[in-house]
């Protein structure tokens, strides 16, 4: 906005000088005009964004999900992982340690995660990735979502 | 060593992955797959002659090259009329319609019938 406001005085300022008085105020009346319906528009933007997040409605690609969501999905995956189907998972299990699953094993459930969340995950943080916990503040992170 | 372990782990997701791709929609050969994939890994889990392994990441990935290349998936959509699902990574090799009198490269031509077989065939 700033920067816009230098640019149309310098612009002014420009035109004064060299042209009649006219054009440059019928240039300044569109300009005004114009960055007063972006204000609208804005402002129109935001209380849709408020009205959506205190609804808690999901509307569509907009929406993001809550942290609790992310947790059901990520537990839902890793139960549908078949080595862990029957163990005692929690958010805090270590995947390795815990539930003894192996690097294979890890790999394969990030691979799910990866496919329930529609992004990729690289192998540098995947290896951090131990606990159900970690994963869900990864994808957390990831969509800027914070508690 | 860690090197060496990454490089495997990516070998094993690639392969996952390419089998997910080229299997597609197709339950039980993504099931025989994966259980392969994962049996033939974890068989050489405790390998640990550094040689040994990179030969076998070798592998893993010209396995994952064919599965990308040459395999396709076919379906009958009417008695003797296969549809193939052709994907960007299938190998496409040019067609040449065949020809009887061809030149070869080093000069020789296809084998001709001989004099006596042209006089029998008159």
């Amino acid at each position: 906005m700033a920067a816009a406001n230098i640019f149309r005085s310098a612009f002014g300022g420009l035109l004064r000088k060299s042209t009649t008085y006219r054009t440059p105020v019928t240039c300044r009346l569109s300009s005004v005009a114009l960055q007063q319906k972006i204000h609208t528009v804005k402002a129109a933007v935001k209380l849709y964004n408020i009205q959506s997040l205190q609804n808690g409605y999901s509307t569509g690609a907009q929406s993001k999900p809550s942290i609790d969501e992310i947790k059901e999905r990520v537990l839902k995956v890793c139960r549908a992982y078949d080595k862990l189907s029957g163990s005692q998972l929690t958010v805090e299990s270590h995947f390795m340690n815990d539930l003894g699953l192996d690097s294979l094993d890890h790999v394969e459930v990030i691979m799910a995660m990866e496919d329930e969340f529609g992004f990729e995950i690289p192998d540098a943080d995947a290896e951090r990735l131990v606990r159900p916990k970690d994963i869900i503040q990864y994808v957390a992170d990831k969509e800027d979502i914070y508690e | 060593m860690s090197n060496m372990r990454s490089l495997v782990l990516r070998s094993f997701k690639n392969l996952h992955r390419t089998r997910m791709k080229v299997f597609v929609g197709d339950e039980r050969a993504l099931t025989a797959a994966r259980i392969k994939i994962n049996e033939a890994y974890r068989k050489n889990k405790n390998v640990e002659n550094e040689d040994a392994i990179k030969e076998m990441i070798k592998f893993g990935e010209d396995v994952e090259r064919e599965l990308r290349t040459q395999v396709i998936q076919a379906r009958q959509v009417k008695p003797g009329v296969y549809e193939a699902k052709i994907t960007e990574d299938t190998l496409k090799l040019e067609n040449v319609p065949f020809n009887d009198n061809a030149v070869l490269e080093d000069g020789t031509r296809a084998p001709q019938p001989c004099c006596q077989d042209q006089v029998q065939n008159k």
